[in-house]
């Protein structure tokens, strides 16, 4: 308790004083004398000064004038021939943090020294202007070695276009471990011409080569997939989803497939599981007011009374990849209901949260986000839908979920094909039965099967 | 290289099959029902590789591991020669045999095909990296935390994992230890009514010296041992004082932060995401090795109004909601809470926090059924975000504004510049 007091004063104290501080770190003489006290460092040597040019760097956050003056001591020190590596080092890491494009020029003759090359790509890294890219192409052609490998990667690293035609250049490089960084930086830029070259030189590359390219042949398609050329994507993951490739990029192909929802599963071919065997709730949880076992299937709600809440009647088991099919029907037209997939139970709640195969009203084979985006995800053409639906009697509801694709249909019309673009929401939960708040009515579900596609040892 | 019949696809050893699920029985093999040493099958055996082989991995992951008896370590990595063969010795001493290996290069770990999964217990400027490595190489992952050095190696390793389907789970146990599980739950059972704060110690800080070059000691290999930290000669000091620089951790906030910000993500149901305001303050050494905060107070806000607080003190976590809190201690598992009733679970023990079984088994089940583990990736990441915005809010001396969505400072461009950084050739990510 006592060092934090201690702490808070020194800090209201610093707050207080803290325009005393400004002009003090601002003065030009001062970051100048400074920078200069690093000039000659080395290492194990006393860090004070380092650490108040750090303090004047963050003082001066709002203060362009002493940035400017920081960033031209710093540049002159860079140029001076009695700077130390330790301090040139110290120096690009500042830069990294406040560089603008004043440091280029400095920082492109650091590039070609193999001394400074790393010290300057670790400033040039977070430059966002396209001029660092020209000084690291002019670089890329002059150096040899780690420093080579350490400007390819960082043309890699900022997706620059301009290089793909240079980085090709490199892929027959006799030196394999500068291939195999070209070949990397081209998977990292990852736009369709890479793909495209990567892919030619596939057929016919020398075997240390065939992992690194089949690799980066892979990012191309992630990228690809990220940047919503889904087609393209999917070709090449179909392609290196072969034997011949080796396995661990025929598996990262495979996952991307079923993350997709394009791995090609025959459901058909899947023993069914019986969800509900028409007797018991056996494998079932909710609130049994509201469901009850008539006939060999599932009603939930009731036609005497208002239904005060949503109710849901879920799964213990939870599903992630599967094919759903049931037969459902409403009591009446204005009635509102749906299956809920890939969802949880919102905890000290009657809610559920996640997918809804929506029933009911102008809903009817929408996929809906019930208690999370709250609204329709995709959409069903009602008057194609208008055709096969039938308003009051059973339906055949299928919903197919791979990946992040959910597929529905009624009665053999498939209404809604979705690619959840969130890549972070969770693609496994509860299958649940629901009965939306409202007036009397009643939703009824029987013939519940599931098949499930495990990805097994 | 490779026996193309033997390894491939989402599995550790077979061809993908579709199989048909015709029982509810799930799909997890409860080690209680392991019986003795000999049980399983050697083909149902998860083969492992442990590459870091300092205390965290003797005192804890090493026992635990062995500990699950469909498991076997047979390969262990360090850069210090007598680490390794010391946790060589220590792992066939408990089998009785000497299958295990030990290897100073990791390389020769990841090309081995008979492994399954490595447990990373390195410094932190190497969970990352090798991470990335070993899911390039097939394998499946145990890391400690940090998991990354930087917000920009965390996002890179969410889609590493997903570029191979690697199975990997970040080691805060914590998140699977039924005393923490049983807190998270009086939180969303709203027993303390509506959260609304979240306060949590992270212990005390410090350490310094003068890293003053000296020659390098024989069975050492610095080169390996300082990876993707921008060059520097060997100094005992910033050996010893690796969890006080930039360049190779974070200190207190990358140290313990993963721990409690994941639990807090967790009762605050927000593992997608992170607070969007960070404001603080800390104090640095003005001399020495060390650079990073000795002392510091931290408070964040969620988007949905739950405030963070990070500071000094016991290690502990609390929950404050408007009709009441609940807090654990960390060292212990020693509940305190209002209403007293609330925390009628607690039964402290020491080293409570480091219930390892659990975690690791949740680990196991997931390389099977190949789901996502309990801290996967994402989650992770979003925990870890948290811990290095703080740092990043601390470093600059300002507050920050954080944009969950795209990953970047708001009105900041500088700050975002602290989001990643070059590695140090060969290394890159």
């Amino acid at each position: 308790m006592k060092r934090i007091t201690q702490f808070l004063v020194i800090f209201s104290m610093f707050v207080l004083f803290q325009p005393a501080i400004l002009v003090l770190g601002a003065d030009q003489k001062t970051i100048e004398n400074i920078v200069e006290s690093i000039q000659e460092f080395e290492y194990g040597q006393s860090l004070k000064s380092q650490r108040e040019l750090e303090r004047i760097i963050n003082e001066t956050f709002n203060d362009p004038q002493a940035r400017e003056e920081v960033e031209k001591q710093i540049l002159k020190a860079l140029k001076s021939e009695k700077t130390t590596l330790a301090a040139k080092q110290f120096f690009c890491k500042k830069l990294a943090l406040i560089g603008s494009s004043a440091s280029l020029p400095v920082l492109g003759v650091m590039l070609l020294n193999e001394e400074t090359t790393e010290m300057a790509c670790y400033a040039l890294k977070t430059q966002t202007s396209q001029d660092a890219n020209s000084y690291l192409h002019q670089a890329l052609g002059k150096l040899q070695g780690t420093a080579k490998i350490a400007v390819i990667h960082l043309l890699g690293e900022r997706r620059d276009p301009k290089a793909i035609e240079a980085l090709e250049a490199l892929v027959l490089e006799k030196e394999l471990d500068i291939a195999k960084a070209a070949v990397l930086a081209l998977g990292n830029i990852g736009i369709s011409k890479c793909a495209y070259i990567l892919s030619q030189y596939r057929d016919d590359c020398p075997a240390d080569l065939q992992t690194a390219l089949a690799d980066a042949y892979l990012q191309c398609a992630i990228w690809l997939k990220k940047e919503s050329q889904i087609e393209e994507a999917v070709a090449i993951f179909l392609e290196l989803n072969n034997e011949k490739e080796p396995a661990v990029i025929q598996r990262g192909a495979q996952h991307n497939l079923l993350d997709l929802g394009r791995l090609d599963i025959d459901f058909d071919t899947i023993e069914p599981i019986v969800l509900f065997d028409g007797k018991t709730f056996d494998g079932w949880n909710g609130n049994l007011d509201y469901f009850r076992i008539e006939n060999g299937a599932i009603a939930a709600g009731n036609l005497k009374q208002r239904i005060p809440r949503n109710e849901f009647l879920c799964t213990e088991r939870e599903f992630s990849h599967f094919e759903l099919r049931l037969q459902c029907k409403l009591s009446s037209k204005d009635a509102n209901a749906g299956i809920q997939i890939r969802s949880r139970r919102v905890s000290n709640s009657h809610e559920m949260c996640g997918y809804q195969a929506d029933m009911g009203q102008h809903y009817w084979g929408a996929l809906y986000d019930e208690s999370r985006r709250n609204r329709i995800l995709a959409d069903s053409n009602k008057e194609e839908l208008g055709k096969v639906l039938n308003l009051v009697d059973w339906n055949e509801y299928v919903i197919r979920c791979i990946g992040r694709r959910v597929q529905l249909w009624i009665n053999g019309y498939q209404t809604v094909d979705y690619l959840e673009p969130d890549e972070s929401l969770s693609q496994v939960g509860l299958i649940g039965l629901q009965i939306h708040s409202g007036p009397p009515s009643e939703a009824w579900y029987k013939d519940i099967e599931i098949r499930v596609f495990e990805i097994s040892e | 290289m490779y026996d193309s019949k033997k390894r491939r696809l989402f599995n550790r050893r077979a061809f993908l099959k579709i199989s048909a699920l015709t029982s509810i029985a799930p799909a997890v093999i409860p080690s209680s029902a392991l019986g003795g040493k000999d049980s399983i099958a050697p083909s149902d055996r998860i083969i492992i590789a442990a590459i870091g082989t300092g205390g965290r991995f003797m005192r804890a992951l090493l026992p635990a591991f062995i500990h699950e008896k469909d498991t076997r370590l047979v390969a262990v990595c360090d850069c210090w020669e007598e680490r390794r063969e010391k946790a060589k010795a220590e792992v066939n001493l408990r089998y009785e045999n000497e299958d295990c290996k030990a290897y100073r290069f990791h390389e020769e770990i990841l090309e081995r095909d008979d492994i399954d999964a490595v447990i990373l217990a390195t410094g932190d400027r190497w969970h990352a990296i090798l991470s990335a490595l070993a899911a390039k190489a097939g394998k499946d992952i145990y890391s400690e935390k940090p998991f990354c050095l930087t917000i920009g190696e965390g996002r890179k390793l969410v889609e590493i994992t997903r570029k191979y389907g690697t199975v990997w789970q970040c080691g805060t146990q914590r998140h699977s230890n039924p005393d923490y599980l049983y807190i998270i739950d009086v939180v969303h059972q709203e027993k303390i009514g509506k959260l609304r704060r979240i306060e949590t110690g992270l212990g005390d800080w410090g350490g310094n010296g003068h890293a003053k070059p000296e020659p390098i000691p024989p069975g050492f290999d610095y080169n390996r041992w300082l990876g993707q930290a921008p060059w520097r000669p060997y100094s005992p000091v910033s050996v010893a004082l690796w969890r006080n620089h930039w360049d190779t951790s974070g200190g207190v906030f990358v140290d313990m932060g993963p721990h409690m910000y994941d639990l807090a993500q967790m009762a605050n149901q927000s593992e997608t995401a992170a607070p969007i305001t960070f404001s603080g303050s800390a104090v640095f050494p003005d001399e020495g090795y060390s650079n990073v905060p000795f002392e510091w107070h931290m408070e964040a806000e969620y988007e949905n109004g739950v405030r963070l607080i990070t500071k000094m003190g016991t290690k502990s976590i609390r929950f404050i909601g408007d009709e009441g809190w609940i807090e654990i201690i960390d060292e212990t598992g020693e509940m305190k809470s209002d209403p007293k009733s609330l925390s009628a679970r607690s039964s402290p023990t020491s080293m409570h926090y480091n219930i390892m079984s659990p975690h690791i088994r949740n680990f196991l089940n997931c390389m099977r059924s190949r789901r996502l583990t309990v801290c996967h990736p994402e989650i992770s990441h979003r925990a870890h975000t948290i811990a290095h915005v703080s740092n990043i809010c601390l470093r600059l001396g300002r507050d920050v504004q954080w944009d969950s969505k795209n990953e970047r400072f708001i009105n900041d461009e500088e700050a975002s510049h602290l989001l990643s950084r070059t590695m140090r050739i060969p290394w890159v990510l």
